[in-house]
């Protein structure tokens, strides 16, 4: 009779089919912001690399533009204006001292002039030069000379450009500062954190993985840590230091009960083990009960559903899902290249790096507390990856930067090589901030 | 009218227009079901609001298999389960009498006169046991294997909680329409 229809079933099937209520009003203001609280972590993600990557173009293209400019001007300034031919008596100062100034990225260029002194006057109508008479202080003379002499400097300048204030102290530099790249600085420390989005590509798209990754859902976890770095060249420098990486895996749909040790008859033993991407979840707390909600194949248990009944012992119900938190220590070995060296210098980031797990937990949250259920069994203790990355570093001072480095790793073994499972390669997105210092 | 496709495609990207079109487009016919596996309008209301934030949680998992209708009641009726699971204490009802089994007929047009809302008053008047387990096998289609594993309870208890969940709406059905006898008895 059972497995027949039923004439009242029928009745409240077909007759609840199409039937509809409106909810009471405000059930929507209750969602939303829970939904936008549980996106936001993603959307800032999102956004911060979107951030980055509009950043760094529009940087690269301003300062592409710019040396561009710099790079018509000087040779510009190294032609006659008349004969076209080079001025071998301009001096390396006064190129720097116009390119390095925008206020006169126009039509200037230099040919000799009599004065053995940087002079400045007003320019006045028809003038055909301007004299830079108030001889201004340099900065990178030698102690005790405050000015820049025996330096053939006159600018031919067209009648629009009389009221011109030009003011050169800022931007003169002597020869010694344009080949000087200041101290020897070889050295660096930096201390760099990033909140990390986890995923992983499935290179032989198993079915048995994708199904378990269909109620997994990874969380926004953290990587941080100290980097030293030698400058090998002006460009190229090699990094390591060590790190401190995260991971957390959320096991959708697994219930967990406390208060199971009273009724534990298997002592001594695990008493679920739960099947995730990640590895198998031996259960060493005899205390906990789990039931999967949502298929029959992830967990394996001594206790058969039908024997025993969390609801009728009073088991203290946790949570609807288990966390998978995994940590590891990262030994990075990166090359840096500087793409772009000023003051906001660019750098390409690419290497290798070797993990060490270090910590393997599985918990259920309660009220934000952490009630331990178990831990990973089959993880590989070495993971390998390969990272890469752009790194941002704006200088606060002569020695201390703020870097910003968005970078993408990818495993190159996966965390397990469980059967159907080892084909995961996890890959990680993170924008490591921090401060770096350079002795 | 947007296609869900795009709606769902919004709402992964946060639009909350989208979101909030999704709700109001599935909010009546998904709150019918709530009704139908709680015993109040605030327990319903509940399983409503934690069903919705569970389908938008999951919406990338939906796989565009199947109507997404479907998809979005199985997450409800889950959610209503696992609110029973937390709020009731399940009992075994193996050793409860055999209820005897009402005989199978054909549907017999005269309980059409019976209205969407007088069955929902009359299902949502059953113990929460045998409510939850008439919802799920009469109504969802799940056997009682299925409910069995569902619900944490052995299929003879599935069983005996489905019979005795028919024999007590067919009586007040009958009440309801004059037509318990012919109900029960065919």
């Amino acid at each position: 009779m059972d497995e027949r229809e039923a004439n009242i079933d029928l009745l409240f099937r077909k007759g609840l089919k199409d039937y509809e209520v409106l909810p009471p009003a405000g059930v929507w203001d209750k969602i939303s912001p829970v939904i936008r609280k549980r996106q936001r972590p993603y959307v800032i993600l999102r956004a911060a690399a979107m951030i980055a990557v509009i950043a760094t173009l529009s940087f690269l293209t301003t300062t592409w533009n710019s040396e561009f400019s710099d790079s018509v001007i000087s040779n510009a300034i190294q032609q006659d204006p008349i004969s076209g031919t080079p001025q071998s008596e301009v001096s390396d100062a006064v190129l720097l001292a116009v390119a390095g100034n925008n206020d006169v990225n126009k039509q200037f260029s230099a040919i000799n002039a009599p004065s053995p002194e940087i002079i400045v006057t007003d320019i006045t109508e028809n003038n055909s030069e301007i004299n830079l008479s108030n001889p201004l202080p340099v900065r990178g003379l030698p102690e005790g000379e405050t000015e820049v002499s025996h330096r053939n400097l006159v600018f031919p300048v067209s009648s629009d450009m009389n009221s011109m204030n030009i003011d050169y102290s800022p931007v003169l530099y002597t020869p010694a500062e344009l080949t000087s790249t200041g101290k020897k600085e070889k050295w660096s420390i930096a201390a760099l954190v990033s909140p990390t989005y986890i995923s992983s590509f499935n290179s032989a798209a198993s079915e048995a993985a994708s199904q378990i990754n269909d109620v997994e859902q990874p969380v926004i976890s953290y990587s941080g840590g100290i980097a030293l770095a030698y400058k090998v060249s002006k460009r190229l420098s090699v990094q390591s230091g060590l790190y401190y990486a995260s991971y957390g895996n959320e096991l959708s749909g697994i219930s967990s009960f406390g208060g199971f040790q009273t009724y534990d008859q298997v002592k001594g033993n695990s008493n679920f083990q739960v099947q995730t991407s990640n590895g198998t979840v031996y259960t060493n707390n005899a205390d906990v009960y789990l039931i999967d909600n949502l298929s029959d194949n992830r967990i394996a248990s001594y206790f058969d559903k039908g024997s025993f009944d969390p609801a009728k012992a009073s088991l203290e119900y946790l949570n609807n899902s288990l966390m998978q938190n995994l940590g590891y220590l990262e030994l990075p070995v990166i090359l840096r290249y500087k793409v772009i060296d000023r003051a906001f210098d660019f750098n390409i980031i690419g290497g290798v790096s070797s993990n060490l797990l270090v910590n393997n937990s599985v918990y259920a949250s309660v009220d934000g507390d952490r009630y331990h259920v178990g831990r990973t069994e089959g993880l590989n203790s070495v993971l390998f990856t390969s990272s890469l990355g752009m790194g941002m570093e704006y200088s606060i001072t002569n020695n201390l930067s703020f870097n910003l480095e968005p970078t993408f790793r990818y495993y190159l073994n996966s965390f397990n090589n469980l059967s159907g499972m080892s084909n995961l390669h996890p890959y990680t997105f993170g924008i490591f901030s921090g401060l770096s210092y350079k002795f | 009218m947007p296609e869900i496709k795009d709606i769902i495609s919004g709402c992964l990207k946060g639009d909350r227009r989208d979101q909030e079109l999704l709700y109001r487009r599935h909010a009546a016919k998904l709150y019918a079901v709530c009704l139908q596996y709680s015993g109040n309008d605030e327990e319903a209301r509940d399983i409503l609001q934690e069903g919705f934030i569970k389908i938008f949680e999951n919406l990338a998992h939906y796989k565009h298999e199947g109507s997404f209708e479907g998809w979005v009641r199985r997450i409800m009726v889950n959610t209503a389960l696992e609110k029973y699971r937390s709020r009731h204490s399940l009992r075994r009802v193996d050793d409860i009498d055999q209820i005897p089994e009402p005989d199978a007929e054909p549907y017999n047009e005269d309980y059409a006169g019976l209205q969407a809302v007088d069955l929902m008053g009359i299902i949502r008047e059953l113990p929460p046991k045998y409510r939850m387990v008439f919802n799920l096998f009469a109504i969802e289609g799940y056997s009682h294997r299925e409910i069995s594993k569902m619900m944490n309870i052995s299929e003879g208890t599935s069983k005996s909680n489905l019979s005795r969940a028919r024999v007590i709406l067919q009586r007040r059905v009958g009440s309801f329409t004059g037509l318990g006898k012919k109900l029960s008895h065919g």
